[in-house]
């Protein structure tokens, strides 16, 4: 079973968590449902005065909770934009999550946002950029931050080296860890055509400290089939497969059910999460 | 520009609807051809700002439908490209945008309610504020009256229409059934946080243009100046609507 409410809002414990999102925060805030931790947008919470940072000041009071950004373009080349640092840099002070994190992606160029995750290059020139960009981050916030991997729907011709090749070289020379999203590293697997086990053996295991699941939906564009990463869904069998790979890998990881669209009721985001914990337990219970 | 630069360059200009012809020989391409991928990031910019707008307007999505607001939000991403990691306020310029297409038309009104749900969502954006007792001016001699500076609470938000407009809003949430006459008459909202919760309650126009001209931080004898004759007959009564309804959060007094 997933763990309850622990009453003990510090560090981000190493068991299975929930996304926290708008329609689910009045339940978290008032009936205190059984959840090991929360992982709330940044952005969403930016406004100091507004209601939404309020209560998620209320909610962090008895939920570890984690900050997740998604628009800081990390890749971009554009400067950091410092006025979004600053917001985030204030509610990072205010909350004081167990854990913050972004994205290895960019969004944004010559001042005009897509606001969407997209994929780099991996080559030489974006990771000194972005392992530079992503240093910058943690000397503004001053604590360490854990990079995502993205889920992608095209590779360019020009990178010289693997994703995973990438994601691990990036966070080495910033000094930051990996969020380490099983559902993108099995998207872009089937996208791409390798083999996710591959990528997964590849993850030097003291660099990862947080692991997301999330759905997917398979979709056509002009006849071909690609999985999005819709976060609109359960977690495939086959990613739970990974999954199972991964936690026999890197060992007990915080682990977090991201579900963004056509929210489901809370008990099946839970009931993910209890999946996810049991896959842990089961993974110990085998070391032991 | 070095290359990352220029890939991003092309990659934000593809993404956004110009020929893929310069982006094309950058992607690899196999099973699934390159321009069939690049059209998977083009699908999520347009739904990405539809579904940013629709959290902000959901009323006008549901008076004009989906298919419309959909044309509507890819007019819009035109317009006014995101300018901020933060989506936030990515639709703010979306009722003038409304204006523009629709006033004159049937749907005139459009806009105006457009106004009313981005005052909501700005309202949950600020802090809340105590509400002014009127009866605490007795204490300021009479002849420094003129010299009062009234300061709106900073959540309140005026919206006014020669439309039903809260009655439109109210007609379209959730379990409503939706019917309101739009020949009615015109209607005045001050929106504001209480608590948790955004409130909307109607006032008289006297009390919507004397909000209008409180909000610049003016002395009483400035705003008396700047009022049309007719709200200066009511003043005080105007005065009592708007302190009732919430709108006012203290008032000051410079010193001589």
């Amino acid at each position: 079973m997933t763990q309850g409410v622990s009453g003990d809002a510090g560090p981000i414990p190493a068991i299975a968590g929930v996304g926290l999102r708008g329609p689910h925060q009045a339940l978290f805030l008032h009936d205190k449902p059984a959840a090991g931790w929360l992982e709330a947008h940044s952005e969403n919470y930016f406004a100091d005065d507004g209601i939404a940072v309020a209560t998620l000041e209320r909610i962090r009071a008895d939920y570890p909770v984690s900050l997740h950004g998604v628009g800081l373009s990390l890749g971009s080349v554009d400067p950091l934009d410092t006025e979004h640092l600053g917001k985030l840099a204030r509610l990072v002070k205010r909350i004081e999550p167990g854990l913050v994190s972004e994205h290895l992606s960019w969004g944004s160029v010559d001042g005009r946002h897509l606001n969407d995750l997209l994929p780099l290059p991996y080559t030489e020139e974006a990771l000194a950029h972005v392992a530079l960009r992503i240093e910058d981050v943690q000397n503004r916030l001053g604590r360490q931050i854990l990079v995502e991997n993205v889920s992608s729907y095209l590779e360019f011709n020009c990178s010289t080296m693997t994703e995973w090749d990438f994601l691990v070289e990036a966070v080495s020379r910033s000094g930051a860890r990996i969020l380490l999203d099983v559902n993108n590293i099995y998207v872009n697997s089937k996208n791409h055509g390798f083999d996710p086990g591959d990528y997964i053996e590849a993850v030097p295991t003291a660099l990862v400290g947080e692991i997301h699941l999330a759905g997917h939906t398979v979709q056509n564009f002009d006849e071909h089939e690609i999985l999005v990463d819709t976060h609109n869904a359960l977690v495939c069998e086959e990613v739970w497969n990974l999954y199972d790979a991964a936690i026999a890998r890197f060992g007990r990881t915080p682990t977090l059910i991201e579900w963004d669209s056509e929210l489901p009721p809370v008990e099946t985001l839970l009931t993910e999460a209890e999946r996810a914990e049991q896959t842990m337990v089961n993974c110990n219970e085998l070391a032991a | 520009m070095n290359s990352l630069h220029r890939l991003q360059r092309d990659c934000e200009q593809v993404f956004r609807g110009a020929g893929a012809a310069v982006l094309l020989p950058e992607l690899v391409g196999n099973a699934v051809p390159a321009a069939t991928r690049v059209e998977v990031y083009r699908n999520n910019a347009r739904q990405i700002c539809r579904k940013a707008l629709a959290n902000t307007y959901p009323v006008v999505e549901q008076l004009v439908g989906g298919a419309v607001f959909r044309s509507l939000a890819l007019e819009y991403l035109d317009e006014h490209p995101s300018r901020s990691g933060d989506l936030q306020h990515f639709g703010r310029e979306f009722p003038a945008t409304l204006d523009a297409l629709y006033r004159g038309s049937q749907y005139d009104y459009l806009g105006d309610i457009a106004r009313l749900e981005l005052a909501v969502e700005a309202a949950l954006l600020e802090p809340e504020a105590g509400t002014l007792d009127l009866d605490a001016l007795a204490d300021v001699p009479p002849d420094r009256l003129g010299d009062v500076v009234f300061n709106p609470a900073p959540s309140l938000r005026l919206v006014g229409s020669r439309y039903p407009l809260l009655s439109i809003w109210r007609a379209h949430q959730p379990n409503v059934e939706p019917s309101v006459d739009l020949s009615s008459g015109a209607e005045y909202v001050a929106v504001r946080r209480v608590g948790d919760e955004v409130e909307m309650r109607l006032i008289d126009r006297a009390a919507f243009i004397l909000g209008g001209a409180l909000d610049g931080g003016a002395s009483l004898n400035q705003v008396w100046d700047a009022l049309p004759d007719d709200v200066r007959e009511i003043l005080p009564g105007a005065l009592k609507t708007l302190s009732l309804a919430g709108g006012l959060s203290h008032f000051s007094l410079p010193e001589n």
